[in-house]
């Protein structure tokens, strides 16, 4: 072990490449696959160990391990194109002249032993292939293995020359991140390969059908590790009690751990792809490819890839009508991101125009630069904070002094107490994230750093730093805010019922928190009918507006010491974690039982946007989204009866048009029938291909625990 | 007071959808007006058929904790091991019981609002209209019973470019009628039934008045919408009539609109009897009223 560690990893990267199996599933155009198992090597286990006792001690002692590789990131797929890795090698070796210090040396080293790895594997499968080839009797497959092995030789090494052979590199570069602790995303796939459809389709080397079979056999790449096993269904799983000891570190978040949420999130792995939206030029960037992953999805009726679609006021009806189509086929496939709000926010954050243009979303839904950005995040709960505000700094559930003590809540005269006490706490945990992150900033690169994807990730190698240690372009590290309609709404509650029509007092308030509203259910019915989030109502729109005001101006205090070492871009999300962050809150003031889950990512609280879809855009976008470069995702559903036929598509795209005009960052819109997703709880045998949108990913209905299902139910549909 | 009052007249609606889709293009923004001259048997919203704000009880959410009793200055509420009984003769909607009520049972259906409050919200909504090819539709109830409110929210609608749309029984005078219809783009117009003594036997009014305006409306844009209530207005005499009526009076475009058997939960709400005699359409039964549609040379859509 007297390598440096950077080497180590690397070398363990090569070694788990070197056994990975070469085998092809019959028929497939891809080569290089997850789920071949070897018993000990297939893509989530068998990670050669490579570090000493020593180095694991003290990650240990900052909660590290190997396995802290963050994943999510989108690595920069279309140099990879241009230059193949043989060119991105010999960038690496062209800056042996500028090192300076051992721990560059050993950053290029591990560069140059990673990119090798990949050049071998794929060598290998090219072997592979064409021994397939040999022993074929059917002329066209074994034509299209021989085709396979040549595209192996000129890629992921070489520049990419067709299309075909851009998604084999890609593909294959996305499955070993995935093999080896890295589950990255894919990014804007139809801007960086619609140069090579273009020209295959000009020179007559592809027929537009022939794309198409392309693009469906690579999206159903992303479904080989699909599991949809029977112990999984609800009513196979055991039931569960909640266990404290899973509070989510540094009680910032809410969440409690359950064996629940994780299998519900069985089928998330990250691998997201991005369509449509500006070019770094800033024209419309819509493209044949952009239609064709849209069609893959329709045809394939699987839950990945996950598509995202960026929409502006330029996007051509021709894209929004098959949005729509696609939409309405289910799975709440693609979401929408709109460049008319999260192109000015990554500009304010101090994203340069021609990036901020070129933004994607990352393994989930969090706004980055493809291929130029490390990025990580966490969630800071609004409603903690609200919840020691109101409780002296204590937990309601399990007790621990999580905050600071604001003083006695019955104590507070009025509103501008309650909420000079909220904004305290989240001011402290602001500044003790921030502070953290910022100590922390390149602790990564002492357990686990990432040689393979610093080599894909501008910045890396002309800096000659791991992207753990620094070397990507920006280093962004999100704060996301938990429970926000929740939020909202309690202070809303509090600022109306409390001391506007004083029909409570604040030693009434918190008696009824502390009893779970039990003995105070009248209360609780005014504090529900209090004005809501969601409704387009100002009244609790602007108590909304200052919260996120108030949080992303804390941000900005904080982070400001740390610009140069990093970002902080603010946004608003649970991913599908809403059931588990009310699992660890106490009765909160808008009439919201203890344990009972928050509303998913900015949307409205479950049952409390009456006003209907349009409400609930139109309070949404009010949001100051102008400092959420991160995103804030409001899901809907819509009922199918809303959108059937042609008209429903137009109502839909109209619907999609107006979100984009009201300056909302990002959407989502199931369309299921209340009905449709009761029935599948009764019968999920003829149900198993639905498929619902779930915090940023997607999911089959009948393979998710009862509460996410009644959650799903209970969304707004838009329909009186 | 009263200068201001003229100027930005009140209504009394019991409703308001801002993603309607059924009643005219687009995402609508739907107005329920309360109050209606005529009480069909079938009627979807019970509710919209008085002119005045009226209590509604959801039975099976009801705690019998008794407060509402207390409260009530009018004694309407009685709560007994046999169940909880209202006396609504007696009752004056004032809502103190629906403050009290924390099991969300009891509510007040009919609102009174300004005309520029239901502007100002069509403002709001002015992009979903635009983008969609939608607008506002004043429905009910009866819209021309309120035909002040009515014409002024139509009329700033459409000084701020939004698409308007009323939707009438008919059952009014020329002059409220043609008020609004002038300030609608689009006029949905309800024929229930041909023959005079049906009409009055399932409405309880006659058709005459209906039937007259609806020829004076030839020539503006209007869909006439024709409800198919199982085994009363869904039999062939009366479909053939009413399409033959539609092409002798010059009015080409007829949407059916199939049964809604979810009716009859509102009648609960008000304590009120509901029944109706037939079985709804099934989509054969559907294609063939079309046909006899399109036979009268009529566009014909199924809502």
């Amino acid at each position: 072990m007297s390598e440096p560690l950077a080497v180590r990893k690397a070398r363990a990267i090569a070694l788990k490449l070197s056994r990975m199996p070469d085998d092809l599933w019959e028929g497939q155009l891809f080569a290089g696959s997850m789920t071949l198992e070897e018993p000990r090597i297939h893509a989530e286990g068998g990670f050669p160990d490579y570090v000493t006792d020593a180095e694991r001690a003290r990650a240990a002692e900052q909660g590290m391990s190997i396995y802290s590789v963050f994943g999510h990131i989108v690595p920069d797929y279309s140099t990879l194109l241009k230059k193949g890795l043989r060119g991105i090698r010999a960038d690496a070796d062209a800056q042996g002249v500028n090192v300076r210090s051992t721990d560059e040396t050993a950053f290029l080293d591990s560069v140059a032993i990673a990119v090798d790895a990949v050049m071998a594997f794929a060598a290998r499968l090219a072997e592979r292939c064409e021994r397939d080839a040999k022993g074929k009797d059917d002329l066209h497959r074994a034509t299209e293995l021989r085709q396979m092995a040549a595209n192996l030789k000129q890629v992921p090494s070489g520049p990419a020359k067709t299309f075909w052979q851009a998604l084999q590199s890609v593909w294959l570069l996305h499955m070993i991140f995935h093999s080896t602790l890295n589950g990255n995303a894919i990014g804007r796939l139809d801007q960086y390969t619609w140069p090579l459809l273009k020209a295959d389709l000009k020179a007559g080397r592809l027929t537009p059908e022939r794309a198409a079979e392309l693009a469906d056999c690579f999206c159903l790449k992303f479904n080989e590790r699909a599991k949809t096993t029977d112990d999984q269904r609800p009513e196979n799983r055991p039931a569960e009690k909640l266990d404290l000891s899973k509070w989510t570190r540094h009680y910032t978040s809410s969440q409690i751990g359950t064996g629940r949420d994780r299998v519900d999130a069985t089928n998330h792995w990250l691998q997201n792809i991005l369509i449509g939206g500006l070019t770094p030029q800033g024209r419309d960037g819509t493209n044949p490819v952009t239609f064709l992953l849209l069609r893959s999805y329709m045809r394939n009726k699987m839950t990945n890839p996950l598509i995202t679609v960026r929409t502006h006021a330029g996007t051509p009806a021709a894209l929004l009508d098959r949005v729509c189509e696609t939409l309405k086929d289910g799975g709440g496939m693609p979401a929408i991101f709109n460049d008319e709000a999260l192109i000015p926010a990554l500009e304010r954050l101090g994203i340069p125009r021609p990036f901020a243009r070129d933004y994607t979303n990352d393994g989930c839904w969090e706004v980055i630069i493809p291929g130029r950005t490390d990025f990580r995040f966490q969630r800071l709960s609004a409603m903690l904070c609200l919840e020691w505000a109101l409780n002296r700094g204590q937990l309601r559930i399990g007790g621990a002094q999580g905050g600071v003590d604001t003083g006695d809540p019955r104590a507070f005269a009025d509103y501008e107490a309650v909420w000079t006490a909220f904004r305290t706490q989240l001011d402290a945990m602001v500044a003790r994230v921030v502070g953290h992150v910022a100590e922390t900033v390149n602790a990564r690169s002492t357990i686990a750093p990432v040689p393979l994807l610093s080599a894909l990730m501008d910045g890396a190698i002309s800096s000659r730093r791991d992207m753990t240690a620094g070397g990507a372009r920006f280093r962004t590290f999100a704060l996301l805010v938990e429970g926000a309609a929740h939020a909202i709404d309690s202070l809303t509650a509090i600022k109306t019922v409390v001391f506007e029509q004083k029909q409570a007092t604040m030693a009434q308030l918190c008696d009824a928190l502390d009893a779970d509203f039990a003995g105070h259910e009248l209360l609780r019915a005014k504090l529900q009918s209090a004005p809501k989030y969601g409704n387009d109502d100002p009244r609790a729109d602007e108590v909304g507006r200052s919260m996120i005001e108030a949080f992303t101006g804390a941000v900005a205090r904080h982070a400001e010491g740390h610009r140069e070492l990093i970002k902080f871009p603010c946004g608003v999300g649970t991913f599908s974690w809403y059931i588990g962050i009310g699992d660890g809150l106490g009765a909160s003031p808008d009439g919201r039982r203890s344990g009972e889950p928050v509303s998913s990512n900015f949307s409205p609280a479950l049952g409390r946007d009456i006003e209907g879809i349009p409400g609930a855009i139109l309070s949404y976008s009010g949001m100051g989204h102008a400092n959420l470069p991160a995103g804030a995702p409001l899901d809907l559903r819509l009922a199918r009866t809303l959108v059937r036929g042609e008209d429903g598509t137009r109502r839909m795209a109209g619907l999609i048009r107006a979100f984009v005009e009201s300056g909302g960052a990002m959407m989502t819109l199931t369309v299921a029938e209340t009905e449709e997703l009761r029935a599948a709880q009764r019968e999920p045998e003829n149900y198993r291909s639905l498929r619902v949108r779930m915090g940023g990913w997607c999911a089959y209905f009948t393979m998710l625990s009862r509460e996410q299902q009644e959650h799903h139910i209970r969304r707004q549909e838009g329909r009186k | 007071m009263t200068a201001r009052r003229r100027r930005d007249p009140t209504g009394l609606i019991f409703d308001l959808d801002t993603f309607a889709v059924h009643e005219g293009p687009g995402i609508r923004m739907a107005v329920y007006l309360k109050g209606c001259p005529l009480a069909c048997r079938w009627c979807h919203s019970p509710e919209s058929q008085r002119a005045a704000p009226e209590l509604i009880f959801l039975r099976e959410r009801c705690a019998r904790c008794g407060r509402c009793v207390r409260v009530c200055p009018n004694h309407v509420h009685r709560v007994l091991a046999s169940g909880h009984h209202l006396k609504r003769s007696r009752c004056a909607a004032c809502g103190r019981c629906v403050a009290e009520c924390a099991a969300g049972a009891l509510s007040i259906k009919g609102e009174r609002v300004a005309a520029s409050t239901i502007v100002s919200r069509a403002e709001r909504l002015a992009p979903f209209f635009r983008h969609s090819g939608g607008g506002v539709t004043l429905t009910g109830g009866e819209v021309t019973l309120q035909r002040k409110f009515a014409s002024a929210v139509l009329r700033e609608c459409r000084a701020l470019g939004i698409h308007t749309a009323i939707e009438t029984c008919g059952a009014c005078g020329w002059d409220a009628l043609k008020q609004l219809a002038d300030a609608a783009d689009l006029i949905l117009y309800d024929l229930k039934l041909i023959a005079d003594a049906e009409h009055r036997r399932w409405t309880g009014a006659s058709n005459r008045r209906i039937l007259r305006n609806a020829a004076r409306l030839a020539g503006r844009n209007v869909q006439v919408r024709l409800p198919l209530i199982p085994g009363i207005s869904d039999n062939d005499d009366n479909l053939r009539g009413i399409f033959q009526f539609m092409r002798d009076a010059g009015l080409p475009s007829v949407a059916l609109l199939p049964y809604n058997a979810s009716a009859a939960a509102k009648y609960e709400w008000l304590d009120r009897p509901y029944e109706v005699p037939g079985a709804p359409q099934d989509q054969a039964r559907l294609e063939e009223i079309a046909r006899m549609a399109r036979a009268q040379k009529l566009e014909v859509s199924v809502a």
